[in-house]
């Protein structure tokens, strides 16, 4: 079968190469589908705008057999789009994804040359394409659509792919919703199960996000409504491809007014909530006024929750009104996780006729139906078990062909009921066992010792404890559902076979040699969160900013005061977030809210704050930024039975005083690194201590990495610093080895992380490189100062004291 | 709007979910707008658009609870104190009681909610005139649409298996008093293990037994999915009030997680004779319980019928139209 995946050439927000990564993405899929038997029955391009292609070669130069390069004359007319976002190029868009207009019309004659030069008999379309629809059904030729799917992060980065788009032409929009009830049979769960399922944590963290405190503006206009009726209205932006192609309305201010405005002046309450992402694109700015503009006549009936000021969260909304009005957003799915009454203005993959309510019966209060559980439940076991599709699936070659043709025959197939095709996707593409998947997502019991653990004078490190035992892993069941799919995978992950640092020397020990490190095998698991991790950066670190900060967020308080406290540096950065798998949902979502740009990085929890810092290292190479800061949230260090964990606040004030100086004096001393070749590691100057672990294994790694070793053994305690990356480039391919360290568990003596901590703070010695210890506050350092001569706690203590006296 | 303890993480708290949480979403369920906000946070910045607001466990040590409460009342709002655990002294220890800020707050209060009928019986007799309704410890519906999927009860496990699971902060001094009974249990029977989690106070001849563990104390607020590795639960106490008033969560997470628990004797504990209960006044009947356990297993369709039980009587919608009572009433 000839494919073509044709990627969007219409330059979208002024950009000609928006699309750059997916065409990346599909790419590398068709390189590496190269090794997959059913490679050699089709014939598969990638067709898109020069610029993106030259992207995707210089990617690539692989990928240039996949290619299909656009004439000049189209891509004249490519680049004719690119006029001002704002006034014409979200207009030209709009046009495009409904099929309507001029640019229809040329796009379809596009089209046609393509397929002069290209006879393809199916094509796939990144996103919704009007064009696309019109020439395939002129023509008789299949097409399948993908596009973002109704969850979005930090739940589930979700696709859809399906033969009729996102819209009312979909599978589902299209089946009859008795059909989708009898397809879910008795598979559906009740609401909490597919929350566990989806969110990760803890039901009750959801809990505690839906009960949450209430103190946002107007609150009081919701709470005192009295026998008067309250809806969320969640908006999102004025340039999301759903809402344009499918709500039928052209900017959120002018639903805002035909449908909100209206309802309000019969007395709804209504909450609108933009999402961040609407201030984030071109023009969202002025859409956003624009929509609040809208509302303003009535203060007291419409209140405008601006998500960046008001502390009030979306899932806190739905248990504060009696129903969500959207003009076709995602969040009305993630309603229907919550079982909350949903009324959907406009088209949308999730709307079936006949199921939601429309916006009178939430004023009106007539939302008891009793077949909307029903209904929904069964909506929610097709789209969680078979209808999304996750971002490491899209990308896939086999689970793509798979969906791909499954999607273009569902459409040719008419001897079968709407039932049976459901019902079929759900078992193939659903896992076999989906209860046991929920059960693995439990927070597995702490493993029972073979023997009695050694008494100690303390109890033993309670569950939660960074290094006493192992975490739950918990997976999206999402994530999940394709493991009856066949995927390949070349290589062992995170080994010096990937990554920049790949050219770099070698440490590995022959296994045979007396005291070569133990290795402890990754689990599938945790190799698909690492292939994740690849994937989220290899996409997110595209900006040319000198200076990352590297934060592992393993605490979830200490990481939001960690966060705060970033203001102190001054100038643009890249904050990178690693976080421990299991706490992807909640941890994700809390560093997003205080930092949206913040690039999240879930990764296997091992080697506590060192493995993830030297994958990220590893992963990025030693040029992509000037200067690092490794932060990390471990707390009550040095915790003593005197002084409790006050120690533990004051070795983190003191770390930061050292290395970020304070609000006011704004100490950059990434700047001043950049300018001290004679030194190219700086940590903080009281936390300079001898090693823990044996100097001896560290001396031999970095013997065999070619560097010398130092006079004297030192390390920042801790593990934060700021550093040149290019002094850690001969070791990071040994270091960011996963299978190195040890899964976490409660006892492991030999904790690889300690002798890895040790040879970072040797780096800094190594050649021309010295070590420089940073006081609170002051500026000029000590050049390779001595180890501490006393305990890192007296340092601390007199800080401490110091602090209270002075400050 | 309900209020838990404060602290950073005190909606973490198994009490805080028992009581307030799983309230909250109750009311929420029945139609009602319900909240929850740790103490302190609440304090430092009320909401006043609430009609009814529970402390859970509200204390004088918190400066502003008499200000917030007197405007709060002001205002015309139903204020309750919720209390879960003993906190009355003995007879002229008023003023030395651990708890002496938490019976200060109660005087502040006209309604009084607790968890058992014992710790109702032990306000009444300490202060008089106040407005009482036992709110029993309950089984949200999130809860229970777990249960339904995960069916931990239906979990093989180890046959002989014993567990003894030590509360956050807590002491074994319960198990301190019968562990020679664990101990000739255990080595009257190979094939029985007990694991520990959690060791203080208990003695270390019985850590050291050869077929006992020791694990880290539990932090999740929910024990089900633990217990649901072991055919028993022991669960001790020491004697004295404290103990009486213990509500029988324990026993609801063993019966959903279908294990069995051998209890010292709770009040609260379910009146009729349950088969996966037993419950064991002194050290014989400890013995003969625990000899018992290992040597008859319990059949599947008696537990499934105490699991369905349990479900059934104390599923938090239950108590919903008696708390709404509860505030419209006096």
């Amino acid at each position: 079968m000839r494919i073509l995946l044709y990627i969007e050439p219409y330059p979208l927000r002024n950009e000609m190469d928006h699309l750059r990564d997916v065409a990346i993405g599909f790419a590398n899929m068709l390189i590496a589908g190269g090794e997959d038997p059913d490679f050699q029955e089709h014939d598969i391009r990638l067709f898109s705008n020069h610029d993106v292609l030259n992207r995707v070669q210089e990617s690539s130069f692989a990928s240039k057999r996949f290619l299909l390069w656009p004439e000049r004359e189209e891509m004249d007319l490519f680049r004719s789009g690119l006029t001002d976002w704002t006034t014409g190029g979200i207009a030209g868009w709009r046009d495009l994804l409904r099929g309507e207009g001029d640019v229809t019309s040329a796009y379809f004659s596009v089209l046609d040359a393509l397929r002069e030069r290209f006879p393809f008999d199916l094509i796939v379309h990144w996103g919704e394409n009007g064009a696309v629809r019109l020439f395939a059904e002129a023509h008789g030729i299949g097409r399948v659509v993908i596009t973002p799917g109704c969850l979005r992060k930090p739940l589930m980065d979700s696709f859809i792919i399906d033969a009729g788009g996102s819209g009312a032409g979909g599978l589902l929009a299209s089946t009859p919703i008795k059909a989708v009830i009898e397809a879910a049979e008795d598979k559906a769960w009740p609401p909490s199960a597919d929350q566990f399922a989806l969110a990760g944590p803890e039901p009750i963290e959801l809990a505690e996000t839906l009960y949450g405190t209430v103190n946002f503006s107007g609150c009081e206009h919701i709470l005192n409504r009295g026998d008067g009726r309250a809806a969320y209205v969640p908006l999102h932006p004025h340039d999301d491809p759903d809402f344009l192609a499918h709500s039928g309305f052209s900017t959120p201010a002018e639903f805002l007014r035909e449908i909100v405005v209206p309802l309000a002046q019969k007395r709804l309450v209504v909450a609108v909530r933009p999402e961040r992402a609407c201030w984030e694109t071109e023009g969202g700015d002025a859409a956003m006024a624009e929509a609040r503009a809208a509302i303003t006549g009535l203060p007291e009936r419409v209140l405008w929750l601006d998500p960046r000021t008001e502390p009030v969260s979306a899932l806190q909304l739905l248990n504060l009104t009696d129903g969500v009005i959207t003009a076709n957003g995602h969040f009305a799915f993630q309603a229907m996780l919550f079982e909350r009454p949903v009324s959907i203005i406009g088209d949308a993959y999730y709307k079936p006729e006949g199921v939601f309510f429309k916006p009178e019966d939430i004023v009106r209060g007539r939302v008891h139906r009793k077949a909307y559980p029903e209904a929904i439940r069964a909506l929610r076991t097709f789209i969680l078990r078979a209808g999304l599709v996750s971002r490491e699936d899209v990308f896939s070659f086999p689970v793509f062909m798979q969906r791909v043709l499954s999607a273009a025959g569902n459409m040719e197939r008419h001897s079968v009921t709407p039932a049976q095709v459901l019902r079929e996707l759900i078992e193939t593409f659903g896992p076999d066992e989906p209860e046991a998947l929920l059960k693995e997502q439990l927070p597995p019991p702490p493993p029972i010792s073979e023997e009695p653990v050694p008494r100690t004078d303390e109890q033993p490190a309670t569950v939660g404890d960074e290094t006493a035992t192992a975490k739950p892993k918990r997976r999206s069941l999402i994530g999940n559902l394709f493991g009856r799919v066949r995927r390949q995978r070349s290589g062992a992950p995170g080994g010096p076979s990937s990554g920049p640092y790949a050219g770099a020397v070698a440490l590995d020990p022959s296994p045979d040699e007396v005291g070569a490190p133990r290795r402890f095998p990754l689990s599938e698991q945790e190799i698909e969160t690492i292939d994740l991790a690849r994937e989220v950066l290899r996409t997110q670190t595209r900006r040319k900013r000198k200076l990352a900060v590297i934060l592992h967020c393993y605490y979830r308080d200490t990481t939001v005061y960690l966060l705060d406290q970033l203001s102190r540096i001054s100038g643009s950065y890249d904050l990178i977030c690693t976080i421990p798998d299991f706490s992807a949902g909640i941890m994700e979502s809390e560093i997003l809210h205080r930092k949206p740009a913040a690039i999240v990085v879930p990764l296997p929890n091992r080697g506590e704050h060192i493995w993830p810092f030297s994958f990220i290292l590893n992963e990025l190479g030693p040029d992509k930024y000037d200067t690092i800061l490794k932060l990390h949230t471990k707390k009550h260090y040095a915790a003593s039975e005197e002084h409790g964990t006050i120690l533990g606040h004051a070795w983190l004030e003191y770390a930061l005083a050292c290395l970020l100086g304070t609000h006011e004096s704004k100490l950059h001393v990434g700047e001043i690194l950049k300018h001290r070749p004679d030194w190219s590691l700086a940590g903080p100057s009281g936390l300079l201590a001898r090693p823990s672990c044996d100097p001896a294994e560290a001396e031999s790694m970095l013997r065999e990495a070619g560097l010398r070793a130092p006079e004297e053994w030192t390390t920042f305690a801790g593990g934060m610093f700021w550093a040149d990356p290019q002094i850690f480039a001969p070791l990071i391919p040994d270091l960011s080895e996963p299978e190195r360290y040890a899964p976490p568990r409660m006892h492991f003596p030999h904790e690889f992380s300690c002798i890895a901590e040790t040879l970072l703070t040797a780096a800094g010695t190594t050649g021309e490189c010295a070590i420089a210890g940073l006081l609170p506050d002051i500026a000029e350092p000590e050049i390779n100062p001595p180890p501490i001569p006393g305990s890192i706690e007296d340092v601390l203590l007199s800080y401490a004291t110091w602090s209270d006296t002075f400050q | 709007m309900t209020c838990a303890e404060a602290g950073d993480d005190a909606l973490n708290h198994r009490a805080s979910r028992y009581r307030c949480l799983h309230l909250a979403e109750a009311l929420q369920q029945a139609g009602h707008i319900a909240a929850v906000a740790p103490l302190a946070a609440f304090l430092t910045a009320p909401n006043p658009d609430f009609e009814v607001y529970v402390f859970h466990r509200p204390s004088v040590a918190h400066s502003k609870l008499k200000t917030v409460l007197a405007a709060l009342h002001q205002l015309g709002a139903v204020t309750i104190a919720d209390l879960d655990r003993y906190i009355f002294p003995e007879s002229g220890e008023e003023n030395g009681s651990a708890y002496g800020n938490e019976l200060q707050a109660l005087k502040l209060f006209r309604k009084v909610t607790v968890a058992t009928h014992a710790l109702a019986d032990a306000l009444r007799n300490h202060q008089s005139g106040t407005d009482l309704m036992v709110l029993p410890d309950s089984l949200p519906a999130s809860l229970l649409g777990l249960h339904e999927v995960r069916r931990p009860h239906l979990k093989e496990r180890p046959r002989q298996s014993l567990a003894y699971v030590q509360a956050p902060g807590g002491h074994g001094l319960a198990l301190r008093q019968i562990w020679d009974v664990v101990y000739k249990v255990l080595s009257e029977h190979e094939e029985a293990t007990l694991t520990l989690f959690g060791t203080a106070d208990v003695p270390e001849i019985l850590t050291n037994h050869p077929n006992a563990s020791v694990q880290p104390v539990l932090r999740t607020p929910y024990r089900m999915t633990t217990y649901s590795r072991f055919d028993c639960i022991l669960d001790p106490a020491l004697p004295g009030p404290q103990s009486k008033c213990v509500s029988r969560a324990n026993y609801m997470e063993a019966t959903l997680a279908g294990s069995r628990l051998i209890s010292s004797p709770l009040p609260d504990l379910p009146p009729l004779r349950q088969p996966n209960l037993k419950v064991a006044p002194s050290p014989t009947e400890w013995y003969e319980h625990l000899t018992n356990v290992l040597e008859k297993p319990v059949h599947s369709d008696d537990m499934l019928t105490c699991v369905n039980r349990t479900i059934e009587v104390r599923a938090s919608r239950r108590f919903v139209a008696d708390f709404l009572k509860f505030l419209a009433g006096g």
